[in-house]
């Protein structure tokens, strides 16, 4: 395995390091609201035959991306912003293509050179949902002429069931939804009694029975098809409240009823999820599994699975800071199936082993407990 | 180490696209109105090519095929059709009489 300490590395001669005073207008208009972040340096502006996302670079990124102008080898630099995860760093940053690095005698760097640096197989899906998730970045793969946003909207949107005019009307209130969810009424009086409604957007009706708790970072999907929604329904919002849950939310309209992500509640610890889960199971065998997409799967089918949200994001545009697990899941497979398919290499290949370093198992999407205490969600340390 | 931040910009959506109105389209087309033949359509829908249509996008409904042709670019509908008529030994299907409305929210 390569010692990027050791080796010569150079910046990608391809991209372009804007600073924040070198904006034109446009650029401006766009990511102005970045200038805000004291550590913003400028924008990463990806060659311009690719599709890839522009990037946002803080102070000591771009000294890295500066000194690397020409080729070097900078070990005490690296060991410097890096510490003991430098190669893991480099590894990560040589595959998005945004520094090269030697390889007998030539600079490369993106997917192409994959199979020099990562050793590392990455399993076949290991379950429904996981074979959905693969499934769903074959069809990613097969998309052409995306932008990354619409790629990641496609991906964190795939298998969610087609409506129709009849479902639109059916659910068009949420009256009518709940009616639907609670026909005898015994769910409704429970909802009632314990919890507290309100819609908390466009796209959701939530419940709470307390105020908001802090580091809810666990989430627990619960996906069941539309035909066994009320059953489940039921059940979970009574494991919900044995659990002391705090809140979970329901996908409104017809739209929300089909997503599969349609029910999510919200733990502030794994173990509380668990519990939950095992409490829907047994009552809820015979229901009819959706299936999320790019979560850890709980059950077999997939009527249960797990995700965890990230910590806030910064330096980043204002309606990125807060993603949810599968949004910012869905955002990464994104730019790196578009780095892929634009070097002609295995998407797929390339989706599960880059993903792996940001830690997440691409053989069951569970994520890895301290995936946000890494590169991942590295200025959560210094908001801590 | 914290300090040193490179972020990808713009690779998720503004806030609201999960709402009704910004949702990608999803549509439903009925391919055949024949109930005999629809059980044989759903089923040579999962062999169509795979960079058409994926499989997850076809859910039989009574006597409709419902396709969420939202992953269907272009000119990939039409060459979807073609493909299930082929499928289906030939059968012709009749565009022009078995298009539903759209369902995208006005």
């Amino acid at each position: 395995m390569i010692d990027f300490r050791q080796a010569r590395l150079r910046s990608n001669p391809r991209f372009r390091l804007v600073p924040y005073d070198g904006l034109q207008t446009p650029e401006l208009n766009a990511f102005g609201c970045l200038r805000d972040d004291p550590d913003f340096f400028g924008i990463l502006v990806p060659p311009q035959a690719s599709a890839l996302p522009i990037k946002s670079v803080s102070r000591d990124a771009a000294l890295l991306f500066l000194a690397l102008t020409e080729p070097a080898c900078l070990p005490h630099l690296l060991t410097s912003l890096f510490g003991s995860s430098a190669n893991d760093r480099l590894r990560q940053l040589v595959l998005d293509g945004v520094f090269e690095v030697e390889l007998e005698g030539q600079f490369a760097s993106g997917p192409a050179v994959l199979q020099k640096l990562s050793h590392e197989t990455c399993g076949h899906p290991s379950s429904r949902v996981a074979q959905l998730s693969s499934d769903a970045i074959a069809y990613a793969a097969a998309l052409e002429s995306l932008a990354v946003r619409d790629m990641a909207a496609r991906l964190y949107l795939f298998n969610a069931v087609p409506s129709t005019l009849a479902l639109h009307r059916r659910f068009a209130t949420d009256d009518r939804l709940l009616s639907f969810l609670s026909e005898s009424g015994d769910t409704a009086r429970r909802l009632q009694s314990t919890w507290s409604s309100e819609p908390v957007s466009e796209s959701w009706l939530a419940w709470f029975n307390a105020g908001p708790v802090p580091g809810e970072t666990y989430k627990l999907y619960v996906s069941p098809m539309l035909d066994d929604l009320p059953a489940v329904f039921a059940i979970a919002v009574e494991a919900f409240a044995k659990v002391r849950c705090s809140h979970f939310k329901l996908g409104r309209g017809a739209y929300g009823a089909l997503r599969p992500d349609k029910l999510v509640a919200y733990f502030a610890r794994l173990d509380q999820l668990q519990t939950a889960a095992e409490l829907i199971k047994p009552s809820a065998r015979g229901a009819r599994a959706q299936g999320v997409p790019f979560s850890a799967p709980i059950d077999p089918d997939g009527l249960l699975s797990w995700g965890m949200d990230p910590p806030r994001f910064e330096q980043v545009l204002t309606w990125q800071q807060q993603q949810s697990w599968r949004q910012w899941l869905t955002g990464r497979i994104a730019v790196y199936a578009m780095g892929a398919k634009e070097a002609g290499t295995d998407v797929q290949a390339f989706v599960r082993r880059r993903i792996a370093l940001d830690g997440v198992d691409p053989s069951d999407w569970t994520p890895d407990l301290g995936i946000w205490r890494g590169p991942a969600g590295a200025e959560q340390e210094v908001a801590a | 180490m914290a300090s040193f931040k490179i972020r990808d910009l713009m690779v998720t959506l503004e806030p609201g696209w999960q709402g009704h109105q910004k949702l990608p389209s999803a549509y439903a087309e009925t391919l055949c109105e024949s109930n005999s033949a629809v059980q044989d359509l759903c089923k040579a829908s999962h062999y169509v090519t795979p960079d058409l249509c994926k499989p997850s996008h076809f859910l039989c409904k009574g006597s409709l095929l419902v396709v969420n042709i939202d992953c269907v670019r272009d000119q990939g509908l039409e060459r979807l059709k073609v493909q299930l008529a082929e499928l289906l030994e030939g059968e012709p299907t009749d565009s022009s009489a078995s298009k539903l409305p759209s369902e995208t929210p006005k």
